[in-house]
Order: C-alpha cells, then structure tokens, then sequence
C-alpha cells in the first residue's frame, strides 16, 4: 500500500474512534450531574430551573442534543463552561502546553531511565544489572504514582527544601512532577527495551557483525539498537494515552495547572462543555500520535505496514 | 558562615580551579560529594527525627521581612466578580479587594460599619443608612450613595443572572436621599438585612458600565485593603497593599491566594513554608503539622453544621422514618459526644440543628443521650421488632475525618436495628442535585453554613420550610413559628418563636442531629493569626510573627 493510502486508511479509522468517543463522553456526562443546579442558587423555584433548562436546551429529547453537539463539535464549538462563563476551547487551550510540556519531560525522563538500564540488561543478562534492572522494574510498576508523587514532594521539597514542592513557574517546579511520570513510565519502557534488544541480538546480523570485527560499541548501537527501535517507539507512542493518565494524577498532587487537573475538576462539578471539549481534544491528540508513530514505524519497516 | 554554606559557596570555585587545571578530576568530584552529602546528611538526619531542615539560604530569605502572606484555595474561582459566584473561596479572596456595607466585628460577633457608617430602622419595611466619606476605588472612582443604589440594582436585576440574587429579594428598592445617605425599602419586614450587609460587596458604577461585566469579571475594581494585581488562572491570585486604603492599612505588603486541590500538597506547601494557611486540615495531619516546628494546627469553632436527613415527609417514597418514633430512635441510637471526643476535634452539639451561635439558638434543650435500649424500645413499638435496611448518602460535606464518624455511626445505627448502608458520592453537586430533586431518601447527610447569617432564619428556612427543596419534613406549626420569626424586627418575639420551632424540631426529629464543626487550620510560625469563627480569612488581619 501507498503511504497516502495507509494515511487515508488509519484516518478514517481515527474518525470512527473519535465517534465513539464522542458519543461515550456525551452520554457518560449527562449522566454524572444536573449542570442546572450548579449554576442557579439552592432555594431556585422550580419556575426558574424550569426556565433555566429550556434555554440551555436541555429538556430536548437527548438524541436531538447530541445531534446539535457533533455538529458543535466538529466545528470546534464546545460551548461556555459552566462555572467560568468563558468557551471551554479557551480554557483547555490555555492548559493544553502545559500538560504537553509536563508529558514531555515524563516521556524524555523515562527514556533516559528505560533505555540504559534496558540496553544493559538485555546485554548482561542474568547479571547483577539485570536482576536489579528488573527488581526496579517491578517495584516501579507496583508503586502508586500517588505515593511516589507525595513522597518526592516531601522529602525533596519539604525536608530538604531542594526543590518546590508544588506549583508551576520555573524549570524547578518541572523537576518534581515529570519524574514522577517518567518513574511511572519507566518500567515497563525498560521491560520492552530489553525484551527488544534481547530478540535482536540473536540476530544472525548481529553474528555477523560481531564475526567481522566490528567493536562491541558498535555492534551494540549501530546495528542491534536501531532495529530495536521501531518496535519500541511504536509502544512509546501508545503510552502517550498511559502518560495523559498519570497525568491527572501528577498534576493534581504538584498542583500543576495543565489540562489534566482541569478535567477532574470540571467532572467534580458537572462541568460538561470542559469535560466534554477537554475529552474529546485530548482523544484527538492521542490518535493523533498514534497515527504518526503507526505511519512513520510503517514507512520505516514494511514488515510493520498492516 | 556554616559548614554547608561554605561547601556550597566554595563549589563554584572548586570548579573553577578544575577548569584552570590546578585540582584533577577525582578531587573535584570529592568536593561535589563533600558539599553534597554535608547538605544532604544534615538534611536528612533532622528530617528523621521530624524537625525538617531549611537550606541556609531559605532561612536568611525567611529572616528578612515577610514581604508575602499566602492563603491556600482548594479551588480555582470562576471569576473576580463579587455578584456572580456562590463559592465560599471567593467569598474570602472578595472580602481582600472589595469592602462591604457591614463587617462583622470578630470580638463581638456582631455587625458594625464598613462603608456604612450607621443604620437604623425608620419603618417595619425600611432603613435608612449613612454611607463613609471619602472613599475611593482603586481606579480614582469615588463610593457615593448612586454606588450602594447601582450594586443593589445589580444584583437583584434578573438580566445580569447573578447566582446570589435570591439572598437580597427581600428588598424592594434603594432610594437616594443625598450623596452619602440611603433607604433601602423591603418588600416586607426584613430581620436579618443587617446580617446580610457583611457579605455583599461594593463595585464601582462608572468602571462596570464602561468596561462592561466580562471585563470586570477578571479585572476586579474595589476600595478593599488590597488591589488586584493578577490572575495566573489555575495556580494562583495576587494582590498588593492598597496604600490608599481609608482603613487601617495590612501589615504584609503583599497577599496570594495559591490554588492548591489536593490537601495533602497543600499541607506539604505549609510544611516547606510556601504557604501561611491552610484550610480544612484533615485531623490526622494535625499532629505533623505540629510537630514539624513551622506550623501549628488551629482550631476553630465555626457555623457550618451537619445533620442527616431523615425522609419524614416521604419525598422519596414510603420508608419506616415516616414514623417520628423511628426517626427518634435513629438519633438515640449514636453516641454523638463519643464521637466527639474520639473522632474530631471538637464539635458544639446541635439538639436542634441550630449551632449555639446562631442568634435563637436555645440551650435549654437537652441534645439527645445514647440510649440503644430507648432505640430498640421505639423501633419495636413502631413495628420494626427486626429492624430494618436503609441507603445512605454521604459525601464530604467539610466535617473533620468525615468517613470515620460515618463509619462509626454506622455500626451504632446497625447495633438499634437501622442498617444503613452507605452510599459515597464524590462531587457533592450530585447529592445536592439527588436532594432537590426528591431522590435522597430515606437518608442522606447534609452540611449548612448559612451564608455566614449568625441567625436560625439562616438554616431554619432554607433547610427546614416545607417549601424548600432541601427540606424533606412538612411541619405546619414549625412554619407559622419561622415566618412569624421572619416577619417581625423584635429580637425578643423572635427568640420566643425559635424557643418553640427548636422545641418542635427537637421532639419531631427530622434529621439526626450531629454538630457544629471545629474547623482545622494550619498556620505558618511565620505569621501571627486567629482563625475566624464566620469561615471567611482575613490576610489582611495577619501581622509578620516577631521572634
């Protein structure tokens, strides 16, 4: 297949997923709150809510308001927030980079502890390095991200003083937070890097690099890594959707004002338009990613072209 | 100079004698190690024995003047605009910019001037009130008697949509009867208008015209102690003194009100001294915050009560609580001073859901005792020999370590034959929405602060009047006694009415009582505060702690 094609193919794909997303959110929203009763005062007479909800359209039967939200929807109006009177796109974009900046760093942290550790691992095997590259793997993986958020904050930023313990503002209110996410990350990063490295060098190029004379450096980055690469970035990509996860919970313990945070609190209180514009754009960058790293693991290995 | 401040001061130039060949690599390296594990083993040693240990640097920093005092919010407001909002946290940050025409007196408790100088009642349905002179907004406007007339045009206007409208329908209309001089007309006998003057802001007429309300929404104009400075949305608000103030001046230049909303980064804020208060300490944390040598956990007593409603008026369909003996018995069978002294800091008993500072609130009621036999005896005598099943909605309604009190009451209910089973919701929007519309039954847990109106009208009527969506009890006699409590100005004829509605209540029990909440604040050693018993902060109050 063309590259155009498969492009074609996987957006298509996309657009079906965004759909059922979109149709999920909608439903799942209008069943957690009544958004008239976070927006008008308690003692309300029934009059007024009455009123209330026939301007905001919501005593139309709910296939009708779904309807009249995919058209919204598709042309990128999501609506005021409820609570703050301003378009939800506004506010999600102006929280968007800093969750993207947050993820980023989780991502560059967890590669630069996965990678080394991975690469060794596989290399040494049943060594020292690889037994404890894996008992931090698992111990990794079993540790709340909670916990290990509210650690970090106390012992780096309450007893030592050494970083913030929360907020946002310099490079050292980053620090705290995207380690928390790459240690998220990390293990299971680990476990496929060395898992990749270990299939490929058995290799017969491998053999037969070593059988030329190439130093082991080289054999190493030159030829085993780049192989084990696409599979690996291709994994990568779909944590993306695992990091926006612990995200939420990253940014709500560092008090971090990204996109994530926002969600939680429009959901706490029945905040559809931002919960359901936050959602959908965040689904969209998900596939998104998804779709580069499909298309460029693709192009890169046609054993990988579907 | 100590040991790690020198090592720290001297890496630099142990870098610079390396780039300059004069030390090798190792003996660089021994440096960085020396300063820092200096750093890091005197850090961690105290730390282990709870005294954490500031990085010199931090603690000259401190030493200076404090130039910021920091209040934590555990959540972000949805505008600056004091009419559009029902949120407690922007009631607080409000009361830092704006002022209001009554404030109450925090030694007396009672409501003294502000930007009203003086009020009396001149007809049952109007007051006339002289309003300061000489005070301007922070943009130059000045407060005049159009301004009082324009903020209750405002408010009560219904094309501006604003959420507190229903707390001032009781008045009519504002006349002007000269530059610093009003009467406020009412629709009908209003007792609680002075209440109410404490928690209304004043924004400036000619500004909000102008500008228009999206405007004025994220670029407050007040005359408060403390002018706007910016709103980074999400993470913090800021704001410095007004050096123009007509009042008394804050001693700390500088205030921020840090959004924060996860309490346990807010207490590590508190702990690590980026922030000075911190709201709704859980009660398990209080023994850290004080033993961490920065912070001290104060207890407040403070309006907001709890109760459980008990579906007496059947809203929710037919349940055993429709019974008065079996809603008796529900309240004989917890051990509410147990509670109290076990599992929370404190609490004022409510034995008719009236906090003991709420103007009517009679003492002469006995809350009720801890008598499971009593329970049992009236459950068997209501049919209910076997006990019966109940869903409970709870939620975190502000009280200290809601779940263990929860918990513990369930097991009390259970032991008198009234399993409740308890159903947690999260946002506590959802349970107000179940309430309202009649799906709470047969019980579910509910919290009042009564808009900080130290009067029973405050929780009498909007939790109990038979026409209230919260209330799920229709007591005719109840409701003559508090609209005739509502319709008078007398304090005497008052009391005697809330004397008989608290006895009524009490007798018919409606709800379980439970209690009026000590509140939990973490304060910073670095400020000198009180907590205030109307829940709303006063950084202006707050003066740098002098050692």
């Amino acid at each position: 297949m063309t590259l155009t094609a498969r492009l074609g193919r996987n957006l298509v794909r996309a657009v079906v997923v965004l759909f059922g997303i979109s149709v999920i959110t909608f439903v799942l929203s209008h069943v957690i709150g009544d958004p008239v009763s976070v927006l008008l005062p308690l003692d309300a007479p029934a009059s007024t809510r009455a009123s209330y909800r026939h301007e905001m359209g919501l005593d139309r039967p709910i296939a009708a308001q779904y309807l009249a939200f995919a058209e919204d929807t598709v042309q990128g109006r999501f609506g005021d927030s409820f609570l703050v009177k301003k378009p939800a796109i506004a506010l999600i974009a102006e929280r968007i980079p800093r969750t993207l900046l947050l993820t980023a760093a989780g991502m560059v942290i967890a590669v630069t502890i996965a990678f080394p550790l991975g690469i060794l691992s596989a290399y040494r095997r049943r060594s020292l390095v690889d037994s404890t590259s894996i008992a931090v793997a698992v111990a990794g993986a079993a540790i709340p991200i909670y916990w290990l958020g509210l650690m970090l904050q106390i012992a780096l930023g309450v007893h030592l003083h050494w970083l913030p313990p929360s907020g946002y503002g310099s490079w050292r209110h980053l620090v705290l937070p995207a380690f928390t996410l790459g240690v998220f990350l990390a293990p299971v990063t680990m476990r496929l890097v060395r898992s990749g490295m270990i299939e490929v060098l058995n290799q017969e190029y491998v053999r037969t690099a070593r059988a030329k004379g190439l130093p082991e450096g080289r054999v190493l980055l030159r030829h085993a890594f780049r192989n084990m690469l696409i599979p690996v970035l291709t994994v990568l990509g779909l944590q993306f959707g695992q990091l926006m996860g612990g995200a939420v919970i990253t940014e709500t313990v560092f008090a971090w004002p990204g996109v994530a945070s926002l969600v939680v609190q429009a959901i706490q209180s029945s905040d559809f338009p931002v919960t359901q514009a936050a959602v959908m754009i965040l689904a969209v960058i998900i596939l998104v990613v998804n779709l580069s790293v499909d298309t460029v693991a693709g192009t890169l290995d046609p054993r990988l072209r579907a | 100079m100590d040991a790690d401040t020198l090592a720290l001061e001297n890496l630099d130039r142990w870098w610079f004698f390396y780039r300059k060949g004069l030390i090798t690599r190792r003996e660089l390296f021994q440096a960085v190690l020396a300063a820092g594990s200096a750093a890091g083993a005197a850090g961690l040693v105290p730390a282990s024995t709870g005294a954490p240990r500031a990085w010199p640097v931090a603690r000259a920093a401190a030493a200076a003047a404090k130039d910021t005092v920091t209040l934590h919010l555990n959540s972000d407001l949805p505008n600056l605009d004091p009419h559009m909002h029902i949120l407690r946290e922007e009631i607080i940050t409000m009361y830092h910019m704006f002022n209001n025409l009554g404030t109450r007196d925090l030694k007396t408790m009672k409501i003294g001037p502000d930007l009203a100088t003086s009020w009396k009642i001149v007809s049952p349905t109007a007051w006339e009130m002289d309003l300061r002179q000489g005070v301007k907004f922070h943009n130059g406007d000045v407060f005049t008697a159009d301004t009082v007339k324009f903020n209750y045009d405002r408010v009560l206007n219904p094309a501006e949509k604003s959420p507190q409208r229903g707390n001032h329908d009781a008045i009519d209309h504002v006349e002007v009867l000269g530059p610093y001089k009003v009467r406020i007309v009412t629709k009908r006998p209003y007792p609680i208008f002075v209440e109410r003057l404490q928690n209304f802001q004043m924004v400036p007429e000619k500004y909000v015209k102008d500008k228009g309300d999206a405007y004025v929404a994220e670029h407050p104009v007040g005359t408060g102690p403390y002018k706007f400075v910016d709103w980074k949305r999400g993470s913090e608000i800021n704001v410095v003194r007004n050096d123009d103030y007509w009042g008394p001046k804050p001693a700390i230049p500088h205030a921020k009100f840090r959004i924060i909303t996860d309490v346990a980064t807010a207490v590590a804020e508190l702990l690590a001294g980026n922030v000075d208060i911190v709201r709704y300490v859980p009660t398990d944390q209080i023994a850290t915050i004080n033993r961490s040598g920065r912070a001290t956990a104060k207890v407040q007593k403070i309006l907001r009560v709890e109760y459980v409603a008990l579906d007496a008026a059947g809203r929710s369909g037919s349940n055993p609580f429709q019974d008065k003996r079996v809603r008796q018995a529900a309240n004989y069978a917890i051990d509410a001073d147990l509670y109290l002294k076990r599992l929370q800091p404190g609490g004022d008993r409510t034995p008719a859901a009236l906090n003991p500072m709420h103007f009517g609130f009679d003492p002469s009621i006995p809350p009720y005792a801890h008598d499971p036999d009593a329970a049992r005896k009236l459950l068997a005598e209501a049919g209910y020999k076997n006990g019966f099943d109940a869903r409970w909605l709870t939620s975190n309604l502000g009280m200290p370590s809601y779940q263990n009190v929860y918990d513990a009451m369930a097991q009390d209910l259970a032991g008198a034959g009234i399993r409740a089973k308890q159903q947690f919701i999260q946002a506590t929007q959802t349970l107000v929405d179940l309430i309202t519309s009649s799906k709470a039954g047969p019980m579910f847990g509910f919290s009042w602060g009564s808009y900080s109106v130290f009067d029973a009208d405050g929780l009498y009527w909007d939790c109990f009047h038979p026409t209230s969506n919260l209330s799920y009890w229709h007591h005719p006699r109840f409701a003559e006694l508090i609209e005739a409590a509502r319709g008078t100005i007398d304090p005497d004829l008052r009391r005697r009415f809330y004397a008989s509605a608290q006895k009524i209540v009490h007798e018919d029990a409606p709800v379980i009582f439970l209690w009026g909440f000590h509140s939990v604040f973490g304060a910073s050693t670095a400020i000198d505060w009180t907590p205030e018993p109307d829940e709303i902060v006063r950084l202006y109050n707050v003066r740098p702690h002098q050692a």
